[in-house]
């Protein structure tokens, strides 16, 4: 079924799209409220051939759902801060990597103080800028516990914020993330 | 183990464009921060969101309009003081705490492995 939209005008402007009869019937009273001036029309078609230009997705197993308790860690750091000649938080999350973390994020602030008593803002130069950092990792307390450790002896000045929080994660099942979970 | 504290994490959300007294919000609230002595203060900028008002909130050509989220981290004592003041300077917005545990990290500088 097609269904068409005009708007008269100054500028007339028309939307088309197919979908089955069922779909545009729960569509139509949203669309009878959105479309104040202007004609719904809506019209049999019927479809010969749907082309797809997009790549073929990879074959994936079915998806998982995984549901718990774990642990949200936030560690923050200034961009500044190094780790034998490396940015600290990319020496972290490549730490984390190797422990087999599940996940990390690195956030870079605006704006902020803490610890070190100055304010981290963004400077006129690239290179003279101190922004704050934070690495968001959710894992089970169990490995937190042992990246605490680790990161502890890396960092200089920081805090590490622990809290609790319910996971849902979507697995998708292939051979190589079994295998590698196949331990924990 | 290690010493952990309990504390609590605050988190206030709200647009770029929001100003107080003149000043960005982002700005004055990580100021009032300071001026209370509250711990620690980190402002982030989302690149896409909507909230109350159910405005999306995203990069313009001349606008800058992004979400930005405050977390600040301090004693549940210290919070009280500080939210009420928040409150006050924040038009629309949303605020949320969380109890967290805590780990403040002062190694000496020469302690690198």
């Amino acid at each position: 079924m097609i269904l068409r939209t005009l708007n008269f005008p100054p500028l007339s402007i028309r939307i088309e799209f197919i979908e089955s009869a069922q779909k545009v019937d729960e569509l139509m009273p949203a669309l009878c409220d959105m479309v104040t001036d202007g004609v719904i029309e809506v019209q049999d078609t019927q479809v010969v051939k749907v082309a797809n230009k997009e790549r073929p997705a990879p074959p994936k197993g079915p998806r998982t759902e995984m549901r718990g308790t774990a642990k949200m860690m936030r560690i923050y750091m200034g961009e500044s801060d190094r780790w034998q000649g490396e940015p600290l938080y990319e020496a972290i999350v490549q730490r984390l990597r190797m422990m087999d973390i599940a996940g990390a994020t690195v956030y870079r602030g605006i704006l902020g103080y803490g610890v070190k008593g100055h304010t981290h803002k963004g400077g006129r130069l690239p290179f003279s800028r101190d922004l704050p950092v934070m690495i968001a990792v959710v894992d089970t307390e169990e490995k937190l516990g042992k990246a605490i450790n680790d990161i502890e002896s890396m960092m200089q000045d920081g805090i590490i914020v622990l809290s609790d929080v319910d996971v849902i994660r979507l697995v998708h099942n292939n051979p190589a993330v079994e295998s590698s979970h196949a331990n924990d | 183990m290690r010493t952990t504290k309990k504390a609590r994490l605050l988190r206030l959300h709200f647009g770029e464009s929001e100003r107080y007294q003149g000043k960005p919000l982002y700005e004055a609230i990580v100021h009032r921060c300071k001026e209370l002595k509250i711990a620690g203060a980190t402002v982030f900028r989302g690149l896409e969101g909507f909230g109350e008002t159910a405005e999306i909130h995203r990069r313009h050509l001349i606008k800058k309009d992004q979400p930005i989220v405050v977390t600040i981290v301090d004693t549940p004592e210290n919070l009280e003081r500080l939210i009420p003041e928040v409150e006050e300077m924040m038009d629309t917005g949303m605020i949320a705490t969380s109890d967290v545990d805590y780990i403040r990290i002062e190694n000496p500088p020469i302690s690198q492995t």
